[in-house]
């Protein structure tokens, strides 16, 4: 009778008089608790950001990859959890921004100004053709 | 639905992927305009950890491995890890083998991807 006062209105009224300091909420005590699953740090696909969109953007990615697994393996398991939302949000940001360059390649390519941005990158001393 | 959806990306993911590997196996990065150079080589002179990975996988898709080292040892390096993490994450190698994420993926592993990273990029604008 006394337990399953947790969820229902009139119980909470029962715990009242009967049970004067309330038990803590269940996530606050973090002894005891199971550490939940390592949220995902998004390493590999920052690196594939790296590797082909070529900005710094893929690197923040891995940087919050490291601060994911150092928050978690402290313990800080919610932080943990925020700090790998960021790393989400960076990894896609660097695929985003590679996927615009790469369009407004594209449309340099097939417009006329195609020549003379080029012109411009060669005399400006960048060598071949690199990516 | 949700399943649904997730064989939509595949399928996309897929296509393009494939779309990108016969460009890069047609044409030679190092002789066509058209591929798109890097946006912080242009801009500073110095080479990203990124690179000649067009060039790399122009050469890697005709079996120059050699080549592909010169142009981007990283990435080529890089690339059976990234198989790796794929195999992992999208088809059902962490339940199966939750000893090999735990090494490959584990404690350290983005720290040691961060300094390979570093290193790799101060040493290839120095030689």
């Amino acid at each position: 009778m006394e337990y399953r006062n947790d969820l229902e209105g009139e119980g909470s009224q029962y715990e009242k008089d009967y049970s004067p300091t309330p038990p803590p909420p269940p996530h606050e005590s973090s002894v005891d608790t199971i550490p939940p699953l390592k949220p995902n740090n998004w390493l590999w696909q920052s690196i594939v950001a790296t590797i082909v969109c070529c900005l710094p953007f893929g690197i923040v990615g891995i940087i919050f990859a490291v601060k994911v697994d150092s928050l978690y393996f402290k313990g800080q398991y919610a932080e943990s959890e925020r700090v790998a939302q960021k790393a989400k949000m960076w990894t896609i940001l660097a695929f985003g921004v590679g996927l615009i360059y790469i369009i407004f390649w594209a449309i340099m390519a097939y417009t006329g100004h195609f020549e003379e941005y080029m012109q411009n990158i060669l005399e400006r001393g960048a060598s071949g053709y690199n990516f | 639905m949700r399943k649904g959806v997730k064989i939509g990306i595949g399928v996309v993911v897929t296509v393009l992927l494939a779309a990108a590997l016969y460009i890069f196996y047609t044409f030679d990065p190092e002789a066509q305009p058209l591929f798109p150079k890097c946006p912080f080589l242009l801009a500073t002179g110095f080479e990203c950890p990124g690179c000649g990975s067009q060039r790399a996988i122009h050469s890697l898709l005709h079996f120059d491995i050699g080549a592909a080292l010169r142009y981007n040892a990283f990435m080529v390096l890089a690339l059976p890890y990234i198989f790796l993490g794929i195999w992992l994450e999208y088809f059902g190698g962490k339940k199966r083998f939750s000893s090999i994420e735990k090494f490959f993926f584990g404690r350290w592993s983005a720290v040691v991807v961060l300094i390979v990273i570093f290193l790799f990029w101060i040493v290839r604008n120095l030689v």
